[in-house]
């Protein structure tokens, strides 16, 4: 039902009870009652009309949406009231979206947004897993002997690569004090296969990979 | 009216209200006021119709379409008021009810007056 056709039943049951009781009060006034005593005789015998209103409403059917909005202004109406306890409700709220906006955002950094690389739904991550000494299984570190061999028998991916995370210690000249860094040891092919080149300078190339080539170093903005 | 006897004839009309007022509709029209004068004269003031009860059993019988509801002009007062109708499919529940209230009450009578007192 429209909002306007609840208006008008309302309307409509409103004028209904009006002029009934207006009727009822005519007969007392008729039966010798007079002026103001006829009305109150009247809405005496007649009931509390609101109350009478309220009951007749719950007789038509609400659907949700009629309830729903009921139930809105009516929490809207106890809101205004009771300002303290709005501020309040509204602050905890807010925190609470806040809170899972932030944790969102990580989750959707961390998890969700696919890494900025070429075709990265292609992408995996290989390891070996075994008893480490005292029984304990987790993954181990590829060996390079290793990865060549997986490299050599390789059917299932277009290439692969060797890449591993480490801390490094970088001592300055001149009696300033070493630096811890952040770095990572990344097979020659690397940047190539993820897609991506160095801003400045050039990238590794097969030649630096390997024993007998000098130290060769890309440097990143963030740590 | 002891709360007592209020609660008796409050307890009486609960399911008849409807077959009262359909059977009320049943030769004219009228409106809110007059079915509940109309139940309350017939009965003798037995029954006082309560507005609270009378309303809402009205618009109950509307929305199930057992009668139907007009705003038109009282021959007797230059006013309009909203006029219930008994429709075809009122008319048949009003039967209905009426069996069904005739069979209850002769379902108590046997409890109540049997015809032979058991020896």
């Amino acid at each position: 039902m429209r909002w306007w056709q609840i208006k008008k039943r309302d309307a409509d049951l409103e004028r209904e009870l009006r002029s009934d009781l207006e009727l009822e009060e005519e007969e007392q006034r008729e039966g010798g009652i007079s002026g103001e005593e006829a009305r109150y005789a009247a809405l005496r015998a007649f009931g509390n009309p609101a109350l009478i209103r309220e009951q007749t409403r719950a007789v038509w059917s609400w659907n949700w949406l009629e309830s729903l909005a009921r139930e809105l202004r009516l929490s809207l109406r106890t809101l205004r009231r009771t300002p303290g306890f709005t501020v309040i409700a509204i602050l905890v709220m807010g925190l609470g979206i806040g809170a899972n906006v932030a944790l969102f955002t990580v989750v959707h950094g961390v998890l969700l947004k696919p890494l900025p690389f070429q075709d990265p739904d292609r992408l995996v991550m290989l390891y070996e897993w075994g008893l480490h000494e005292n029984d304990a299984k987790g993954y181990t570190m590829v060996s390079g002997g290793m990865y060549a061999e997986w490299k050599q028998q390789n059917q299932s991916f277009s290439n692969l690569v060797l890449a591993r995370g480490s801390r490094v210690g970088l001592s300055g000249s001149g009696g300033q004090l070493p630096e811890e860094l952040d770095s990572g040891e990344l097979s020659w092919d690397l940047l190539r296969t993820l897609g991506v080149q160095p801003a400045l300078g050039r990238d590794f190339a097969q030649a630096d990979d390997s024993p007998a080539a000098s130290g060769t170093v890309l440097l990143s903005p963030s740590a | 009216m002891t709360k007592q006897a209020q609660q008796q004839r409050t307890g009486l009309l609960q399911g008849t209200l409807d077959m009262l007022v359909l059977r009320t509709l049943l030769y004219r029209p009228a409106h809110g006021h007059q079915i509940g004068k109309h139940i309350q004269r017939t009965t003798n003031e037995f029954l006082q119709m309560q507005h609270g009860s009378l309303y809402p059993a009205l618009h109950r019988l509307e929305q199930r379409g057992w009668v139907s509801a007009k705003w038109e002009m009282a021959p007797d007062r230059n006013r309009e008021y909203k006029y219930y109708r008994l429709t075809d499919k009122g008319r048949k529940q009003l039967v209905v009810e009426e069996s069904q209230w005739k069979q209850m009450a002769e379902a108590v009578a046997l409890v109540m007056w049997p015809a032979t007192e058991e020896s």
